[in-house]
């Protein structure tokens, strides 16, 4: 019986640095194969995920998570925070094809439009 | 995970090459695969275009970001203007090869066509109209509507609707073949015109 | 009581036991929902797939295992990433989890949000 049928995934770690982004992505990947509507949130210095031109491969030998923002659209979304990407001194030409700017309102409106049955998980 | 380079279409006219970038889950279970691909040319300029060779219902177009989504061979495709591409439920990476190539014939066709039909071009304006105009009431004030039930389906509107979505074709509606019912061709090529009416399966008399 | 076997609640813990208590909060949250007969389970990724870690011996603090032993006993299903626990050297043949832990994809923890009430993640 399906009791959840969505989640967020809320990423305010900076990619590299931290596991968390990858493994955010991960998460949202594995809900997506499993038919759960599953959007990504990057806030904080989580947006640094959604950059495009990464190179982690050659450069660290870590695979690439920008490669994982592709794969999530369309079937979900991928929303960066306008105000924390604003504040790191990036713009929307600086992201990743799939990335969806969103202001305080919007985030206002995405996050009520989430009913009872979404699973918020901060990764 | 290495890159995998596959030269698929010798002598296309935008698109040759393909490289597999990414394949997620690496971890094999359940059997679909979710493959980032990249091809050799950015797509920027055959998005547009590109929306007119598949049917309305196998078609979502974000104007804003000029990325293709076409829901075909039972999965989703994601064309991006870098010339970055998706897709969900391959069974495996060859699986994945065999589907692009075939997009990119189309890809590489409707560059062609762009190149010959240069004046044709639509306006980006217009795409949304064109898109959004066609529902199924469309169709159907051009179809019979005698509920024949030739083409397998039980009324004309229910044919409508799988027109749209790709799952019948024009030429399924033998009443549409009579002479009699020419005027119902002529309002079905002022409604979505010539070429979508071949994407929709019509082959003429 | 109230009938709540029905109801599900599903942890999602991200870090490692000692150098925070997560995994602490965890077992009282797990705990008092067993209590009232509600069905738990605890998902453990990326670092938190350190907790179950058989031979724990902390000098000072509660061992963490022995707790998710009893949870377990108690009912509670908790399963490990399998990409997060290999990349750390618990792989399924090393056998260094207590018994009882399942390591498994993170397409479990997917199938857990669809059938839960409440999916709760714990973690920095």
């Amino acid at each position: 019986m399906i009791e959840l049928d969505s989640s967020l995934i809320i990423i305010d770690r900076a990619p590299y640095g931290y596991e968390d982004a990858f493994s955010g992505f991960y998460i949202c990947i594995a809900c997506l194969n499993k038919e759960i509507d599953s959007d990504v949130l990057l806030l904080g210095d989580g947006v640094y995920s959604a950059l495009k031109n990464q190179d982690s491969e050659n450069a660290l030998n870590f695979p690439s998570v920008e490669d994982l923002t592709y794969l999530i659209f369309p079937e979900g979304s991928l929303f960066v925070h306008e105000k924390s990407l604003k504040e790191r001194g990036f713009m929307a030409k600086d992201l990743v094809e799939a990335a969806e700017l969103i202001n305080e309102q919007e985030l206002y409106e995405i996050l009520i439009s989430k009913t009872k049955k979404t699973a918020f998980l901060r990764i | 995970m290495e890159e995998l380079e596959y030269k698929v279409l010798d002598d296309g006219s935008l698109v040759k090459k393909v490289i597999i970038k990414n394949i997620r889950p690496c971890i094999a279970t359940e059997g679909k695969v979710r493959v980032l691909m990249e091809l050799d040319k950015p797509l920027e300029e055959v998005i547009t275009s590109l929306i007119f060779k598949y049917p309305p219902g196998k078609v979502n177009y974000v104007k804003k970001k000029n990325i293709l989504t076409l829901s075909i061979y039972n999965r989703l495709i994601t064309l991006y203007p870098s010339g970055k591409v998706t897709m969900n439920k391959a069974l495996d990476k060859e699986d994945a090869v065999e589907i692009i190539t075939d997009v990119m014939k189309t890809i590489n066709q409707t560059y062609d066509d762009l190149d010959s039909t240069h004046e044709d071009n639509k306006k980006i304006e217009d795409i949304d109209l064109d898109i959004s105009g066609i529902g199924p009431l469309n169709i159907y004030k051009c179809l019979p509507q005698t509920n024949c039930q030739e083409c397998g389906e039980k009324t004309c509107m229910a044919f409508s609707m799988k027109i749209l979505s790709g799952d019948k074709f024009l030429d399924d509606c033998l009443q549409l073949q009579e002479p009699w019912h020419q005027d119902q061709v002529e309002c079905l090529k002022k409604t979505v015109g010539v070429e979508m009416m071949k994407i929709m399966g019509w082959e003429g008399y | 009581m109230e009938d709540n076997s029905q109801k599900m609640l599903t942890i999602v813990l991200t870090e490692g036991p000692y150098r925070s208590q997560y995994a602490d909060i965890a077992y009282e949250i797990a705990s008092s929902a067993l209590y009232k007969k509600y069905r738990v389970n605890i998902f453990l990724y990326m670092d938190a797939t350190h907790i179950p870690k058989k031979e724990q011996n902390p000098h000072s603090f509660p061992n963490v295992a022995q707790k998710f032993r009893k949870l377990m006993k108690q009912g509670a299903k908790i399963r490990a990433c399998v990409r997060c626990a290999t990349a750390r050297g618990h792989s399924c043949t090393q056998k260094s989890y207590i018994p009882g832990i399942t390591i498994t994809s993170v397409y479990e923890l997917a199938e857990w949000i669809k059938k839960s009430h409440r999916v709760i993640s714990l973690g920095d």
